[in-house]
């Protein structure tokens, strides 16, 4: 690897291993990607404390082909960012293609599922979370009685407690018996 | 929100939480459902009938009745709306546990609360896992005077000082090293919490830092092992990467994946798979035979090219049909001699015959291995579509995808697929003309079998025509290509064109498009079977016609030889006639023998060859496919697009060419199926197939990415790629049996191959046996006769029989679950209605001071009133007793009942 270690310290990438689903050839890989992404912000040093307080700002991710075309791609950055801005430090960006890589387990990938779902923020999600996810999904297709429709069956199958809005334990429940759900929630880096 | 859902419902006035806990919040709540049982007076009456939910609702709140803002340890958090954990969190820690100490290391106190947090979780997992580890457990806690259960992990360097007096030493230690596996659990299970980057290193720093202050103050023993589990996890961390950089293909897959999403990346993702497990096929075949034979075999079996061959050996027409020089190679089991032994002792014949065995074992353990992995990934994903909706909503999306038009194409699916499942729930089912669609299915299933029928036919036809050519070429006539490659382009064409005529013939059924894939994969499945069994079968017959041929012909050669042979003594030695008999005898068998020292005829070869033509020819045609069928027809749509007067080339006739996911990996699994079956027959096969799987993932990613569009539509044969796993399986079995039956049965040739001169191929093994071990061939006898069989078969019935019955009931559990889960739902529903109604008749004064301090919380609850006033007609009541009458009422209730209350209410 030469001159890639001096990048991140050994005890560094050796923590970045235990936080992350990563081996150390693909963390310093996903570092390549979040430089060429900006490479006039990252510094070639991240020894200190760069890796979370150099930030990327949310623009400049969301032209990044992975999650480019993704109808949620703003939320994604949101939700991944420290402070909920979309600006994403390399801490940020490591934890996301943690979270999407194939060996994270469904509960993880779960929680970030419903925390991108929950777009007002308010740990439940709601009908507007539920239309406007809707609406990210299909845009304009389908008409305003569709969309009352989808709705309302969502809740008729997912609200266990019938309070009109979804708690992470109801969509849990959902997600975990989605057959899709883990090689559909994926980013491969 | 649902913490505060049912505070009214036990109307002890608890103060609700501030409503800015989030997600993070969630999670610990999970967690302290987990760590603090509910305590008996707080169980509400029909607790039987609870279901997760409510647990996780009716405890916390009491937990998180401190505000987090009220709370000293608050003040060192940062950024506290988006770390709220911390709140919950920190109150918890106030109310159950006060002795937090950490001496001298310091990090702030969210730190410890995630560490502690998590490790409690980890013991409690641990601790569900089985009741007599529960019971344990329960006893540490009596006896240490909870020291480790409430002090948290940080703590037990002085709980393990408090009870080193009480205590003997090595209980202490035991301590020690259970905190410290625990905090080892911790750092491995650290990747999996949802929780920032920054707050997961902090959470490593400090495990690690307790880890190495107190690893050194185990006794020698200890830390040997601790050392050596640690040189375990070095190398299991070197093992993962290893593999990770080994693994080829990822960004080529990863580029197509994300042009055309997770479904098309599977089928490189599977061919890669098979790939793998070809090379251990060839490393087997390569080490155990291959490499030994040619290194230090004898001068038996068919070795050299004989001489009447030789002069057309290296033409390029013989090495394509795997004759001349290919056909003395070591690729084909002609070549490997019978010497029992050959360099130091090395046992070739049985060493065949093992690695053959070996390599079908393999196959069969890796594939079950990979299927039962898979099987667990997916969890309790059955048929059972009560989520719609919801699993449209929240998992369509395919995230992997990256490229502009298929995210369009996805879009548009997603669309409609919504549609389509909206009009399916307006208008159930609408049979159209049912006689019409019954008609044309039976005429469709009519037309598959003559389909079937005519591919079996058209097999013997050409096998039966290959003896003939077989019977040209030994004479030495020139026969041409088409006649020499009949059989294997009959079949390669067969495989390319019937599934299409399949396709047709499919689209007059009018299933549901999920269905009519299944159908076609069935069919598809039964036509790649039936041809290689109707392939082996018609070769096996023209085995035996070309062997009696054979024997025929030796007889007639030693007859004229005899003739001969007598003429020539007779001549020489005319003068001794009472020697003449002898004589004559000998100069027959010494005749005999030079006649017939062409290489005798040996069908396993043939049938390697067969497999290893069939093979290249099936890379052929498929290449030749890839060009013609996606490649022109892109470049002529893409190019004449622009000038073509009529229609609109791209969406209307040729298009482009789409990607069939599920034909194209069946095709893999017939091609896997051809090699399994050839290997025996052909040692070189696999290593062939190593070849043509890169070949075929190179040029099918690059005509995947050039010339075919990402689909509109994608319906999958089953949700689970176990469902290719399974056809593979059922390829394997099939393709296995050939084999089998030909060692067990068959008659192997008798002048080549490592069993030649046995009478069956496996008495290699027996003999084996016998020879080595005398004792072990009693028993296997013992073991194998019908004593021992009648029994053991019996047995065998039985437990299958108790497993199906066993499957069964499991079945009827599953669906009794289902009904309560349905019944839990309508309780709930009912609880609230009667909860609601009674307030409003009765007790209004309750929820005036219990709840109505914010707008969100009773909210809900009027909500389901304001739709269903009436349901419960439970007027003047209270809300206790109220819920304890639901609960009397609804134990009552029959499930069916629940059910059809439950579709009323909707």
């Amino acid at each position: 690897m030469g001159n890639k270690v001096a990048i991140f310290s050994e005890e560094q990438l050796d923590a970045y291993q235990d936080c992350t689903f990563f081996t150390r050839k693909e963390i310093l890989r996903i570092y390549d990607r979040f430089k060429t992404l900006s490479p006039d912000i990252v510094p070639n040093d991240m020894n200190g404390h760069q890796t979370h307080t150099v930030k990327i700002p949310c623009n400049t991710l969301l032209s990044m082909s992975e999650i480019k075309t993704n109808p949620f791609n703003r939320r994604i950055c949101e939700v991944f960012s420290e402070d909920g801005t979309g600006n994403m430090s390399f801490d940020d960006f490591l934890d996301m293609f943690s979270v999407f890589s194939e060996s994270a387990p469904r509960d993880v990938k779960a929680v970030y599922a419903f925390r991108i779902y929950d777009f007002d923020g308010d740990s439940h999600i709601g009908k507007s979370d539920l239309e406007r996810t809707l609406y990210c999904l299909t845009q304009n297709e389908l008409s305003r009685d569709e969309v009352e429709l989808v709705c309302e069956k969502v809740f008729e199958e997912a609200d266990l407690d019938d309070d009109g809005q979804l708690s992470y334990m109801e969509f849990e429940h959902v997600i975990s018996r989605a057959p899709d759900f883990i090689s559909n929630f994926h980013i491969r880096i | 929100m649902t913490d505060t859902i049912d505070l009214p419902l036990r109307g002890d006035g608890a103060k609700p939480t501030s409503v800015k806990s989030s997600h993070d919040a969630m999670m610990s709540i999970k967690l302290q459902e987990d760590v603090f049982p509910m305590p008996p007076d707080e169980k509400p009456e029909c607790d039987t009938k609870e279901t997760n939910f409510n647990h996780g609702r009716s405890i916390t709140p009491d937990i998180n009745i401190i505000d987090p803002d009220e709370h000293p340890l608050s003040d060192h958090i940062p950024n506290k709306s988006r770390n709220p954990t911390s709140g919950p969190t920190a109150s918890i820690l106030d109310v159950v546990d006060t002795k937090l100490d950490i001496e001298d290391i310091e990090v702030d106190g969210e730190i410890e609360d995630n560490l502690n947090e998590m490790i409690k979780k980890l013991r409690d997992n641990r601790d569900r896992r089985g009741s007599r580890r529960r019971r344990t457990a329960r006893k540490r806690q009596l006896s240490v005077n909870s020291s480790l259960d409430d002090g948290g992990a940080l703590s037990a360097r002085t709980d393990t000082a408090e009870a080193a007096p009480d205590d003997n030493a090595e209980d202490a230690e035991g301590k020690l090293v259970e905190t410290i596996n625990l905090q080892k659990n911790v750092m491995a299970h650290l990747n999996a919490q949802p929780w920032p980057m920054m707050k997961k290193l902090k959470t490593l720093k400090l495990a690690k830092s307790y880890v190495e202050r107190y690893e050194g103050k185990l006794s020698k023993g200890q830390s040997y092992k601790q050392k050596w589990e640690k040189f375990l996890w070095r190398s299991k961390r070197a093992y993962e990467e290893l593999v990770v950089t080994v693994t080829p293909w990822e960004m080529r897959i990863k580029a197509i994946e994300s042009h055309f999403g997770t479904m098309v990346a599977s089928y490189f993702t599977f061919i890669r798979a098979l790939l793998w497990s070809n090379i251990v096929l060839t490393a087997i075949t390569v080490g155990f035979i291959i490499l030994p034979e040619c290194l230090v075999g004898d001068s038996s079996g068919h070795k050299t090219v004989p001489a009447d061959e030789r002069d057309r050996a290296l033409t390029l027409a013989s090495l394509w049909d795997f004759e001349g020089y290919l056909k003395y190679s070591p690729l084909f089991y002609g070549y490997y001699g019978n010497a029992t032994f050959i360099g130091n002792g090395y046992r070739l014949p049985l060493a065949y015959l093992l690695a053959g065995l070996g390599t079908y074992a393999y196959n069969f353990v890796s594939l079950l291995r990979t299927m039962a992995k898979n099987a667990k990934m997916n969890k309790l994903s059955g048929k059972e579509e009560s989520y719609t909706f919801s699993w449209k909503l929240f998992t369509s999306w395919d995230y992997t995808i990256g490229d502009n038009e298929a995210a369009t194409n996805k879009r548009a699916a997603i669309t409609t697929t919504f549609k389509e499942a909206i009009v399916e729930e307006e208008e159930k089912r609408r049979e159209e003309n049912i006689h019409l669609t019954r008609f044309l299915r039976v005429l469709a299933n009519i037309l598959v079998l003559m389909v079937l029928a005519s591919s079996t036919f058209a097999i013997q036809i050409v096998v039966q025509n290959s003896r003939q050519t077989e019977k040209d070429l030994r004479d030495g006539i020139d026969v041409g290509w088409w006649r020499q490659n009949e059989v294997s382009t009959v079949i390669a064409l067969i495989t390319l064109i019937y599934p299409s005529i399949f396709d047709f013939i499919g689209m007059m059924e009018k299933y549901h498009p999920r269905v009519q894939l299944r159908w076609q994969l069935a069919r598809i499945l039964v036509l790649y079977l039936l041809n290689l069994y109707t392939l082996f079968i018609s070769l096996y017959e023209k085995v035996r016609f070309l062997q009696d041929q054979d024997k025929l012909a030796r007889a007639a050669a030693l007859n004229t030889s005899l003739s001969n042979c007598t003429v020539l003594p007779s001549l020489s030695n005319s003068t001794v006639a009472y020697d003449n008999t002898t004589s004559v005898l000998s100069g027959a068998i010494n005749c005999t023998s030079s006649v017939v020292d062409v290489p005798e005829f040996c069908w396993e070869t043939l049938v390697g060859q067969e497999m290893f033509k069939l093979t290249i020819m099936d890379l052929v045609t498929t290449v030749g496919g890839i060009l013609v069928i996606d490649f022109l027809r892109g470049l002529f749509t893409r190019y004449m697009h622009p000038c073509w007067p009529c229609w609109d080339l791209e969406t209307k006739f040729p298009e482009y060419g789409e990607f069939k996911i599920a034909e194209n990996i069946l095709h893999l699994i017939n091609n896997q199926g051809m090699i399994w079956m050839g290997l025996f027959f052909a040692p070189g096969l696999p290593a062939l197939n190593i070849l043509k799987l890169i070949l075929m993932l190179y040029i099918r990613s690059w005509a995947v990415t050039m010339c075919n569009i990402p689909h509109e539509r994608i319906f999958r044969a089953s949700r689970s790629n176990n469902f290719y796993y399974l056809m593979l399986l059922v390829m394997l079995f099939l393709c296995t049996l050939i084999p089998m039956i030909a060692i067990v049965m068959l008659e192997p040739s008798s002048d080549c191959g490592p069993f030649a001169g046995q009478d069956l191929m496996y008495y290699v093994l027996t003999t084996f046996i016998s020879d080595t071990w005398p004792l072990l061939d009693d028993i296997i006898t013992f073991v194998l006769s019908p004593a021992i069989m009648f029994p053991f078969i019996l047995l065998l019935i039985m437990i299958i029989y108790y497993l199906i019955s066993l499957t069964g009931s499991y079945k009827e559990a599953n669906e009794d679950l289902r009904t309560q889960l349905h019944s839990e739902r309508t309780e709930e529903k009912r609880k609230i209605y009667a909860m609601v109604d009674g307030q409003k008749n009765g007790a209004s004064a309750e929820q005036k001071t219990g709840n109505s301090d914010g707008k969100g919380s009773p909210s809900n609850s009027s909500d389901g009133f304001q739709k269903q006033p009436k349901l419960m007609r439970l007027p003047e009541m209270t809300a206790k007793q109220a819920v304890s009458l639901e609960c009397q009422g609804f134990k009552v209730l029959s499930p069916k009942d629940a059910k059809s209350l439950l579709m009323a209410e909707h």
